[in-house]
C-alpha cells in the first residue's frame, strides 16, 4: 500500500469539544456540513413547514427504513408525529463530535426548532456477503460456514454454537483516523483473567492512526516481531474459533475483515485441523503424524540433500549414491544454487498463479510444473533428484492446515540450506537447534509457544498433539478434570452388556 | 532471578549436562586400565558420584533457597566467598572451553576436516549463548525437549547388536583386579562431570524439598546406566586390542552398519549427538553466570563475557600440541572444587549454626 503525502489533519481535542450552536436550524445544519467537510453525499432534507430538517450521510443510511419509520408518519400526521418522536427518543446529542460519530455509524440526525439537541435516529444500511465456506481453510467433513466482514454476524455464528452466558464480548475503537471497531471475545471464567487483562491492556494501548486489517492488529500485539513463526492464528472457521474459545483463548475481530485472530496460540495448533475431530480417531491420529512429518520434511529435506551430496555422500549406499551422482554429473550448478533456483521458481509460480483467475492459473500450473520442470532437467540445469526433493518439500509445506505457517516453513528452509551447504550435517544440527531454542524462547501473552513440549506438561496434555486420541480418553477442560471420577475402560466407553 | 523450574526439568538439566562429549571416547580410555571390566568401573564411578550428591543434598538442605555462590558468601563472608565464587567461575569457563575444544576436534575429525576450527567454535558458542542468554526456565524447556533425542540415540545403538557380538569378551568378570577397576573409574568420573550443576539449579526448583534427593539420584542412576550400556556394547562389539586403539569407539561401532537406505549410521548418530554436546556447554555457561551474579541483567552481561572467554580459551587450547598436561591439572583441581569444597562447607555449616546458636543463647 503506497502512501501519498498527506495533509496535516489531526483529530484534535478542540474538535471533540465543539457544541452544536444555539440558533436557527440553518446555522446548525451548516455547522454539521462544515464538520463533514461539505461532502456532497451529506443529504439535508427540509420539511415544508420548516419546523424540522433531517441530515444524514446518503451512503450509510438505509432509505427504506428511513422512509417507513420517519418520512411516512411525518408526512401523514406532521407535527404530532414529530412531537411524539422528540418525546420518545432518548438519544439526544449536542456535541458535534459525537453527532458525527453517530452519523458515520449510519444514524440520521433530526433537528427541530424547539429542541436544541440533535435527535439521533438509527437507520443504518448494511450490505453483507452471505455466509460462505472460507476458501483457504476448506474441510472435507465439517461445517461449511465461515466468518464474514461484519462482526455482528460473526458473533451470531459464535453464539449459535456456544449458547452460554459466559461468552463475553468487548468492543474497542482503534485507529484515530479510521475509527475501526474491534471486537474481543472470550469465555469468562474459562479464559485466564491474567491473559484477558494482558490482551486488553495491549489492545487499549495501541496508538495508531489507521487500522485496516487483522494483520495490522496482529503486528501491533505480538511479542516477537522478528520471529518467523506466526504467533497468532487467523481463521475464518467458526467451529475452530469456538473450540479455541472453550480452551480459554481470546478471539479478536476487526470490522471489515472476515478473519478472526486467536491468541495466545501454540505451535501445535497449526497442525490441528477441524477435520481430525470429525473422522475416526485412528485416522485423525494418522493424519496428525503425517503432518508432523511434513514439518520435518518441509524445513530439512533440501538441506539434508545438499549436505549429503556436498559433504557426506558416504551416508548413501553405493546403489543410491550412483544414481544421484549420475544425475549430478552434467549439472554445472552447485547443489545449493540448484536448490535456491528451484525454490525461487516454485515460489514464483505460486505467487503468479495465486491471484490469477482459475483458467489462467491452470495454464500457469501446466507451464510451470510440466514444462519448466522437465525442460530444466533436460537442459541439465538442475538434477532429477533435486526436482524430486524440491517437489516433496513444497508438498510437505502445503500440508500444514494453516497456509500461513507453511509459508513460514519454506522461508525457514533457506537458512538451513545455507548452513547445510557450508557445514554439512553439523550445520543442519546447529540450525535446527537454533530453531528449537527459538521455539522454546517465544511466548505469546506469557504462554510458552512450544507448549506442551517446551515446557513438558505431562502426558495428559499430549493426547491431542501427536495423536488425536478419542474424546473419552481426553479431559478437555479443567472442569472435566475435577469431575473425572469415572475411569473409562481402554476399549471404548460402552461395554457390551 | 526468580525463574523457577520443576522437578522433571531439574532431572533433565542434570542428565543433559552430564552426558556430553566424554562418553564417545570413554570405552577406549578405560580400556587401558580396567580392560574387560570397564563396565564395572563405570558403575563404581556412579556410586562415587552418588556419595558426592549425598553431600550436596545435605548441604543444600541446610540452605534450601540459596545456590552455591550464595552459600559461600553466607558462610565465609563477602570477601572470601566472592573469591571462591570467582574461582568457581573460572573453572566453569575452563571446563566449557575444554569441552568445546574436544567438541571441535571431534567434528573436524569425523565430519568437516577442512573447515577452520575457529568457525566451528564460533558456531557452537554462538548457539550456546543464544540459549544461555535467556532465563533458566527457557533453558530447562529446551533441555527437556532435546532429551527426547536420547530415545533415538538408544534405538540407533540397539542396531549394533546386529554386528558380531562377543559376550565372552567381558568374561571372566572381575579378572583385571580391584586396583585397575578403580583406576578406570577415576577416568570415568571425569567424563561424567556435570552433576555439580545441581549446586546451582537446586535452589530454583519450586515446591518443597521433600523427595528431591530421589530426583538427583534418579538423574545419576540414568546417567550411570546410560554410560554403562554404551561401554558394554563397545566391550562386546570390539576385540580388546582394537578397542584400545580407537579414539571414539562409540562412533566406530556404528560405522560398520549398513542398510539399504543408509550407510554410515555413525554420522547420523554424531549429528544427533551434537545437541547433547552443545547443551553441556550451555549448562556450564549458565552456571558460570550464576556463580557470580544474582540479577538477570548482570547475568546476561556475564554470560556474553563468558562466551567470549570460552571462545578465546578454546582457541588457545586448540593451538596446543597436546591437551594432556592441561587436562591433568584441570581435573585434579576441579575435583577439589566440586567434591572437597562442598564437603567442607557442609561440615562448616555445623560450626556456624552451632556458633550462631551459641551467640543467641
Amino acid at each position: 500500500m503506497y502512501r501519498i503525502k498527506k495533509g496535516s489533519y489531526e483529530p484534535g481535542k478542540q474538535d471533540q469539544a465543539e457544541e452544536l450552536a444555539v440558533g436557527t436550524i440553518e446555522q446548525r445544519i451548516s455547522q454539521i456540513q462544515t464538520y463533514f467537510s461539505n461532502t456532497e453525499d451529506l443529504i439535508v432534507q427540509k420539511f415544508d413547514n420548516q419546523i424540522c430538517s433531517i441530515v444524514y450521510v446518503e451512503s450509510l443510511v438505509k432509505h427504506e427504513s428511513l422512509q417507513a419509520y420517519f418520512m411516512t408518519p411525518m408526512l401523514e400526521s406532521g407535527d404530532r408525529a414529530l412531537e411524539q418522536l422528540v418525546r420518545s427518543t432518548t438519544a439526544k446529542l449536542t456535541n458535534i463530535y459525537q453527532i458525527g460519530k453517530c452519523m458515520l455509524e449510519g444514524c440520521c440526525v433530526l433537528l427541530t426548532e424547539n429542541e436544541q439537541a440533535a435527535i439521533i435516529i438509527r437507520v443504518p444500511q448494511s450490505y453483507e456477503r452471505s455466509i460462505q465456506e472460507p476458501k483457504d481453510e476448506q474441510v472435507i467433513k465439517g461445517p461449511h460456514d465461515g466468518f464474514i466482514e461484519n462482526p455482528v454476524t460473526n458473533l451470531y455464528l459464535l453464539r449459535k454454537r456456544l449458547r452460554n452466558p459466559k461468552l463475553k464480548v468487548k468492543y474497542f475503537t482503534m485507529g484515530k483516523l479510521t475509527n475501526t471497531k474491534v471486537t474481543m471475545v472470550y469465555m469468562d471464567q474459562i479464559a485466564l483473567p491474567k491473559l484477558v487483562a494482558e490482551a486488553e491492556k495491549r489492545l487499549s494501548s495501541v496508538d495508531s492512526d489507521y487500522l485496516y486489517s487483522v494483520g495490522n492488529i496482529n503486528e501491533l500485539l505480538e511479542e516477537h516481531p522478528m520471529s518467523l513463526f506466526p504467533q497468532t492464528l487467523q481463521t475464518e472457521r467458526p467451529d475452530r474459533a469456538v473450540s479455541y474459545l472453550m480452551e480459554g483463548k481470546i478471539i479478536i475481530f476487526v470490522a471489515g475483515n472476515p478473519r478472526a485472530l486467536i491468541l495466545p496460540i501454540t505451535f501445535f495448533a497449526f497442525y490441528q485441523s477441524p477435520d481430525d475431530y470429525n473422522t475416526r480417531w485412528i485416522i485423525g491420529s494418522f493424519y496428525r503424524i503425517i503432518r508432523l512429518i511434513s514439518f520435518v520434511i518441509a524445513i530439512c529435506l533440501p538441506a539434508i540433500y545438499i549436505a549429503i551430496v556436498t559433504y557426506h555422500s558416504e551416508v548413501l549406499p553405493i546403489g543410491i549414491l550412483y544414481s544421484v551422482k549420475v544425475s549430478l554429473t552434467y549439472v554445472p550448478l552447485p547443489p545449493l544454487l540448484e536448490a535456491l533456483v528451484m525454490q525461487t521458481i516454485l515460489e514464483l509460480l505460486k505467487e503468479a498463479a495465486i491471484r490469477l483467475p482459475s483458467p489462467i492459473s491452470q495454464t500457469i500450473g501446466i507451464v510451470g510444473g510440466l514444462v519448466i520442470g522437465t525442460a530444466v532437467v533436460e537442459a541439465q540445469l538442475v538434477s532429477h533428484t533435486m526436482i524430486v526433493v524440491i517437489g516433496l518439500t513444497a508438498i510437505a509445506s502445503f500440508a500444514t492446515p494453516i497456509n500461513e505457517f507453511g509459508t513460514s516453513l519454506r522461508v525457514l528452509g533457506f537458512p538451513i540450506m545455507l548452513a547445510a551447504s557450508a557445514f554439512g550435517f553439523f550445520g543442519i544440527a546447529i540450525m535446527l537447534m537454533l530453531v528449537f531454542i527459538h521455539l522454546c524462547k517465544i511466548e505469546t501473552l506469557g504462554i510458552p509457544y512450544f507448549a506442551p513440549f517446551g515446557p513438558f506438561e505431562g502426558k495428559e496434555s499430549i493426547k491431542d498433539i501427536f495423536l488425536r486420541l478419542p474424546l473419552w480418553m481426553v479431559t478437555r477442560t479443567s472442569r472435566d478434570k475435577g469431575q473425572g471420577g469415572t475411569k473409562h475402560s481402554l476399549f471404548g466407553r460402552w461395554k457390551r452388556p | 532471578m526468580n525463574s523457577t523450574i520443576d522437578r522433571t526439568q531439574l532431572l533433565f538439566l542434570i542428565i543433559k549436562t552430564q552426558i556430553g562429549i566424554g562418553l564417545l571416547s570413554l570405552p577406549a580410555e578405560i580400556q587401558s586400565s580396567a580392560k574387560s571390566d570397564s563396565w564395572i568401573s563405570v558403575l563404581v564411578a556412579g556410586t562415587v558420584i552418588q556419595f558426592i550428591l549425598l553431600v550436596y543434598w545435605l548441604l543444600l538442605r541446610k540452605f534450601p533457597n540459596d545456590n552455591l555462590s550464595a552459600i559461600t558468601v553466607r558462610m565465609l563472608g563477602p570477601y572470601i566467598g566472592r573469591a571462591i565464587n570467582a574461582v568457581y567461575y573460572a573453572f566453569f569457563v575452563f571446563i566449557a572451553a575444554y569441552a568445546s575444544t574436544l567438541y571441535v576436534e571431534l567434528v573436524k575429525n569425523w565430519m568437516l576436516p577442512l573447515t577452520p576450527g575457529w568457525i566451528l567454535l564460533l558456531l557452537i558458542i554462538g548457539t550456546s549463548l543464544y540459549l544461555a542468554y535467556d532465563n533458566l526456565r527457557v533453558i530447562a524447556r529446551f533441555f527437556v525437549l532435546s532429551s527426547a533425542l536420547f530415545i533415538v540415540l538408544i534405538m540407533i545403538s540397539i542396531l549394533t547388536f546386529s554386528n558380531n557380538v562377543h559376550v565372552s569378551n567381558i568374561m571372566p568378570i572381575g579378572q583385571t583386579g580391584v586396583l585397575q577397576i578403580l583406576n578406570g573409574s577415576e577416568k570415568t568420573f571425569f567424563s561424567m562431570l556435570g552433576f555439580e550443576v545441581t549446586l546451582f539449579y537446586f535452589s530454583q526448583v519450586q515446591g518443597n524439598r521433600k523427595g528431591m534427593f530421589k530426583v538427583i539420584s534418579l538423574a545419576n542412576l540414568f546417567v550411570t546406566l546410560f554410560y554403562t550400556y554404551f561401554v558394554f556394547i563397545c566391550l562386546i562389539g570390539f576385540s580388546p586390542d582394537a578397542l584400545g586403539h580407537m579414539n571414539e569407539p562409540v562412533l566406530y561401532i556404528l560405522k560398520g552398519l549398513s542398510y539399504q537406505l543408509f550407510d554410515r549410521i555413525d554420522l547420523i548418530f554424531l549429528t544427533i549427538w551434537i545437541i547433547p554436546m552443545t547443551v553441556t556447554i550451555v549448562s556450564y555457561l549458565c552456571v558460570a553466570g550464576k556463580s557470580l551474579t544474582t540479577s538477570q541483567s548482570a547475568y546476561q552481561k556475564l554470560v556474553l563475557f563468558s562466551g567470549a572467554a570460552v571462545f578465546a580459551i578454546g582457541w588457545y587450547l586448540s593451538k596446543l600440541e597436546s591437551l594432556e598436561p592441561f587436562n591433568k591439572w584441570l581435573e585434579k583441581a576441579y575435583f577439589i572444587m566440586i567434591a572437597a569444597v562442598p564437603l567442607l562447607l557442609w561440615l562448616g555449616s555445623f560450626l556456624t549454626t552451632a556458633g550462631a546458636k551459641a551467640e543467641s543463647t
